[in-house]
């Protein structure tokens, strides 16, 4: 149970609606009129700067962390130097889209519309980007759903992880801001780098001062608040925090209530200069402990005291909402900002690093049950038992976290992307489920790419079944393959074909954000690009790793292949040519073949049969992309997670092989397809795990749902807790548990405002299912639930 | 391959992730065959030792699928349209379980060797290992495949496999010894203490089963009972005290995991086409309370593997 504070601030919190703040888009925009002519680095600082001296201050009642990134409760910003034709198109019909709807007024509206747009016509990334791609890659890539990353043009990046530990919680603002002033002095403007350097370190100084004048002016704010208050408690509850906004983010924290604020302003900052998914927490149980042990032995702070503050950094995380276009919602579904915090796992040299706030962070979302952050935890052999059953608890609540990751693997993965094995060692997850580290510079979600296109432009001619459109490479008549492995290799090739034009998007994007979207306030958080005088947008991160592409519907097109294999020419009981014509009626009066290919084997049921296709599948995808370099010279990654791009994805495919039905969703991750791994959740987890994942550096993801009778019990609760070392013993990466009755899913749905706090795992991410379309709503409801047996 | 390993057994499910039925994460083997005719059996299809089909009529669409492929006779055909099932003539082939396109013929049973079954098995092993689970016996009877099951535990326990077994106790003794003694766990229904009902609600005497609770017990520490629970016929505290009397003169067990009674065999029988079925209900959970309560009274465990 939380504080009455927090559960009070829960209940404003549920009730009010996501709203548009236009704010920071007005100064944004503002400061740019004002700078034309500027390097584009100091332009963005100094926007970044305007925007940090102007927006509203807002402190909500009773609040303890402050700072909000608009005047609203739940507020989401635009950001129209990425993308602003959406925003103008859709922005009336934001309040009654089916998917993550916001409130705007319709005086913001027209300052949006006389004032921001106009002056981005022609200048955002959105048209520079479509500008730029080439016409036979621009087919593929964009709102196809064939091979997308328009999260990587319509929006910026994110995908980062501020290094408190080395960065921001020792030096602070202010000596990071000394630090660039004096290089800037021993710099001479006589070559190309040295001036690009002079203006990183210029930029560097406007985002410090930047993020240290907000801090002053909620100060500021907060004193006269404070003298204001009647109530005395209250009162010098204000003028604490006052002093501490007046310390943090300018120099380092000292206690564990000046860390957590300066976690959250440096946050804030973060999501005010680019409005982007994945702005990670990293391992927060391990940068706050000293404080936390500090201040317990002191006698500054208790353990409630803690637990009110976690508390509160978590509703300050979900009062957030990312605002996205419709088409982005369908993938990126539940106003969900994938702002991850990783808890448990090892210490650099290799010992369990579970201490009393990774305990306080699962009970924190326990108590909350906010969609934020994304709570991850890392478990390996030596975990303690009695933390992995805390784990287990927090599944059984029904929440959907936390999303359980194998240690030991996400160690490999990143060895495998090259880091040192301590750094290795050190990872926390970025996003959902990608293996990442704080001094790592990487697009971890840089492509979906949808396998099912694969396979469907390989027996139909390179066509898509849909629009009729050859999308694939030219390949011959589904009559003329003579064998299975004929068929297999016209499908990798055509796979081939799309992970050239998703490495060809991809590249294209990263010289656009280099010229255009320099990063000078999250080059301040991440590890390298301070000592190089490079930008993250350039890759001055101490690591480059290499961008990540996400195959969608391994478990569609494994399923498929084998039906091919198995009835057509191991049974040999249909033609090729019937099965093509089944597939163009999307099954219609071929009911029976349709019932055959149902009963064929299915990945997740355990059969090597099938799931060995899957693995072939998957270590080709792998060697395929890590073939290509990007722009800065990394291989490629690849990865199978899901956001809720399986749904989507699923919409512009046609009937497939296995017995899917025509634009029905694919599957997520390493998943087995909904409904088809009927044999037990072992099955399921075996075959997932016969997927290689440690080479997969971009992460990999299982679903599992439970009927919640199933985790009643401790005895229950210990067996989840075996099958998930089970399964990371067998090499698996990360699980993680869907906890609810099709039941209640089902009233939910009828009664949406009887079930406002009711979280479900969507795929690497957890979201109110109220919150959720329709249709992804009937797929939550359709996965398999095991029902007690 | 060992020679033992060719020995075939009437397997009529494996349940891979079962909870339920001892420590652990456990695969369950359902064999098939039984004694016992009670009278609110949950597996009916378990009772024949053959292989045999349930057949759900209301699952039935008229197609006459099963007709055409009948080389038996077992399903005449008037006017294209299925007239009945001759379960006389009918040789359990399953040719008509094989085209039937709404699941309402299901063949139930098939023989398969040990190899075969360890072969599954031996999937989840890694599940056991992590939740101290194993492999559970079930029925039917299981040591009415007496020479089947020895094979099966002795498999288990060369792959280290925590083993139990199910049983109704209704078996002869010295075709079991052995067995007992390799097992790690065993579980024992009593259905009713007096013989004359015991008789009337299972087809069967409980003095042979009442005799092999008190000689398992004496040969193996790890003895649980189970009852099934069924309002107005065995939950009554006459009943439940004579068994912990029973069991406290003559037996040293783990405890008595009680279950309450379930209506699932119900359609199960019908689909089977026999009689002699009953609904029965299940006592409220406050009557479980109550009757966990005069168990404890006589110092033995209540175990629960829920």
């Amino acid at each position: 149970m939380s504080s009455y504070r927090i559960e009070k601030f829960k209940q404003s919190y549920i009730h009010s609606k996501p709203s548009i703040s236009i704010h920071r888009a007005v100064a944004f925009t503002q400061s740019h009129r004002e700078t034309e002519g500027q390097s584009v680095i100091i332009r963005r600082a100094k926007a970044f700067n305007a925007v940090c001296s102007s927006i509203p201050i807002t402190i909500f009642d009773n609040e303890l962390i402050i700072g909000s990134i608009g005047e609203f409760q739940r507020s989401g910003i635009v950001c129209p130097e990425y993308s602003w034709k959406w925003v103008e198109q859709e922005m009336d019909s934001f309040s009654t889209r089916s998917q993550d709807q916001y409130q705007i007024n319709e005086e913001d509206k027209e300052i949006l519309r006389s004032e921001v747009f106009p002056y981005w016509r022609g200048k955002s990334l959105e048209e520079t980007f479509l500008l730029r791609i080439n016409d036979e890659t621009a087919k593929l890539l964009i709102d196809t759903g064939v091979i997308d990353n328009d999260s990587k043009w319509r929006s910026a990046v994110g995908e980062i992880t501020a290094d408190y530990q080395d960065i921001i919680f020792n030096k602070g603002f202010e000596e990071l801001k000394m630090h660039a002033v004096s290089r800037i002095q021993e710099l001479e403007p006589i070559t190309k780098e040295a001036l690009e350097k002079i203006d990183f370190y210029r930029a560097a100084v406007l985002v410090c001062d930047g993020i240290i004048a907000l801090a002053h002016r909620y100060s500021d704010k907060a004193l006269v608040l404070a003298e204001e208050e009647r109530d005395s408690k209250r009162k010098n509850e204000l003028l604490e925090v006052a002093r501490i906004c007046r310390k943090v983010p300018q120099y380092p924290p000292e206690t564990f209530h000046e860390a957590i604020q300066m976690v959250w302003f440096t946050q804030l900052g973060s999501i005010l200069s680019e409005n982007s998914l994945a702005l990670n927490l990293g391992r927060f149980d391990q940068y706050m402990y000293p404080f936390f042990a500090h201040d317990v032995k002191a006698g500054i702070i208790n353990e409630a005291q803690a637990q009110e503050l976690i508390e509160s950094l978590w509703l300050k995380l979900s009062e957030w909402v990312w605002a996205i276009s419709s088409n982005t919602a369908q993938f990126f579904a539940g106003y969900n900002s994938f702002q991850n915090l990783t808890i448990g796992g090892r210490t650099r040299d290799g010992k369990d690093a579970t201490n009393e706030l990774s305990y306080m962070c699962l009970k924190a979302t326990e108590n909350v049950k906010t969609h934020q952050p994304g709570l991850s935890v890392r478990i390996h052999p030596d975990s303690p038992d009695e933390f992995l059953l805390a784990v287990c608890d927090l599944i059984s609540v029904g929440t959907g976290f936390p999303a359980v990751h194998n240690d030991r693997v996400g160690s490999q993965m990143l060895l495998a992307a090259g880091l040192s094995p301590e750094d290795a060692r050190d990872w926390s997850n970025c996003g959902c489920v990608v293996p990442h580290f704080r001094k790592v510079g990487e697009w971890t979600s840089a492509v979906n790419l949808n396998l099912a296109a694969a396979i469907e432009y390989a027996l139909n001619s390179g066509r898509s079944r849909i629009t009729g459109n050859v999308m694939g490479l030219l390949e011959k008549e589904i009559t003329a393959f003579k064998s299975y492995d004929e068929v297999k290799e016209a499908f990798l090739r055509q796979l081939s074909h799309l992970i050239k034009h998703s490495v060809i998007g991809t590249v294209t994007a990263q010289q656009i954000h280099e010229e255009m979207v320099p990063r000078p306030y999250l080059s301040m958080l991440v590890d390298g690009c301070m000592d190089k005088g490079v930008d993250l947008s350039k890759g001055g991160a101490k690591y480059n790793v290499g961008p990540v592409i996400t195959g969608i519907g391994v478990a569609d097109v494994a399923n498929s292949l084998m039906v091919i294999k198995k009835l057509i020419f191991e049974e040999k009981k249909y033609t090729l040519e019937e099965l093509g014509k089944a597939l163009a009626v999307n099954w219609k009066r071929y009911e029976e073949m349709r019932k055959d290919a149902l009963a064929c084997p299915k990945y997740g049921n355990d059969e090597d049969e099938v799931d060995s296709i899957a693995v072939e599948i998957t270590d080709f995808y792998n060697k395929e992309i890590k073939s290509y370099k990007d722009y800065f010279g990394s291989p490629f990654n690849s990865a199978f997670m899901g956001i809720s791009n399986y749904i989507p994805a699923g919409s512009i495919i046609g009937a497939t092989p296995d017995g899917r039905k025509s634009m029905t969703p694919l599957t997520e991750g390493v998943s087995p397809h909904a409904g088809t791994d009927i044999t037990s959740p072992t099955a399921a987890m075996r075959s997932a795990a016969k997927i290689n994942h440690d080479v997969h550096s971009g992460g990999t993801l299982l679903n599992v749902k439970f009927s919640p009778d199933l985790l009643k019990t401790q005895r229950n609760k210990k067996n989840l807790a075996s099958i998930i070392r089970a399964y990371f013993s067998l090499g698996a990466f990360h699980v993680q548990f869907n906890v609810i009755s099709t039941e209640i899913l089902r009233k939910a749905q009828e009664q949406p405002n009887d079930y406002k706090d009711l979280l479900v795992r969507v795929a690497g991410y957890s979201t109110q299912f109220v919150n959720l379309s329709r249709e992804a709503q009937d797929a939550i409801i359709e996965r398999t639930t095991y029902e007690s047996l | 391959m060992k020679e033992s390993n060719r020995i075939a057994g009437n397997v009529f499910q494996i349940q891979r992730w079962s909870v339920h039925d001892g420590d652990g994460i456990r695969s369950t083997v359902f064999l098939k065959g039984c004694p016992l005719r009670c009278k609110w059996c949950a597996n009916p299809e378990s009772w024949n030792p053959n292989p045999e089909i349930l057949y759900f009529r209301d699952r039935c669409i008229g197609c006459a699928q099963c007709s055409l492929a009948c080389n038996h006779q077992a399903i005449p055909m008037d006017g294209g349209i299925p007239l009945s099932f001759s379960r006389e003539k009918c040789c359990c082939c399953g040719d008509c379980c094989e085209v039937c396109p709404n699941g309402a013929k299901k063949m139930i049973g098939s023989l398969m060797t040990v190899e075969e079954v360890i072969k599954i098995l031996k999937r989840d092993s890694i599940f056991y290992r992590e939740s101290k689970g194993g492999v559970t016996f079930s029925g039917g009877e299981p040591f009415a495949q007496s020479e089947f099951l020895r094979e099966m535990i002795l498999a288990c326990k060369r792959l280290a496999i925590d083993t139990a077994v199910e049983t109704s106790g209704f078996f002869e003794w010295e075709d079991a010894e052995d067995i007992v003694k390799e097992l790690d766990t065993v579980f024992i229904d009593i259905k009713h203490m007096d013989e004359q009902v015991h008789k009337r609600l299972t087809g069967v005497s409980n003095r042979k089963i009442l005799e092999n609770v008190i000689r398992i017990s004496q040969n193996h520490h790890d003895l649980i009972i189970r009852v099934p629970l069924i309002s107005g016929v065995n939950d009554d505290r006459n009943n439940i005290e004579q068994m912990c009397q029973f069991l406290q003169e003559n037996t040293r067990i783990l405890g008595v995991e009680l279950l309450p009674y379930h209506p699932l065999g119900s359609s199960k029988m019908s689909a089977l086409d026999r009689e002699g079925w009953e609904i029965f209900n299940a006592p409220d959970a406050e009557k479980v309370e109550h009757i966990k309560k005069i168990i404890a009274e006589y110092e033995i465990q209540n175990i629960d593997f829920k």
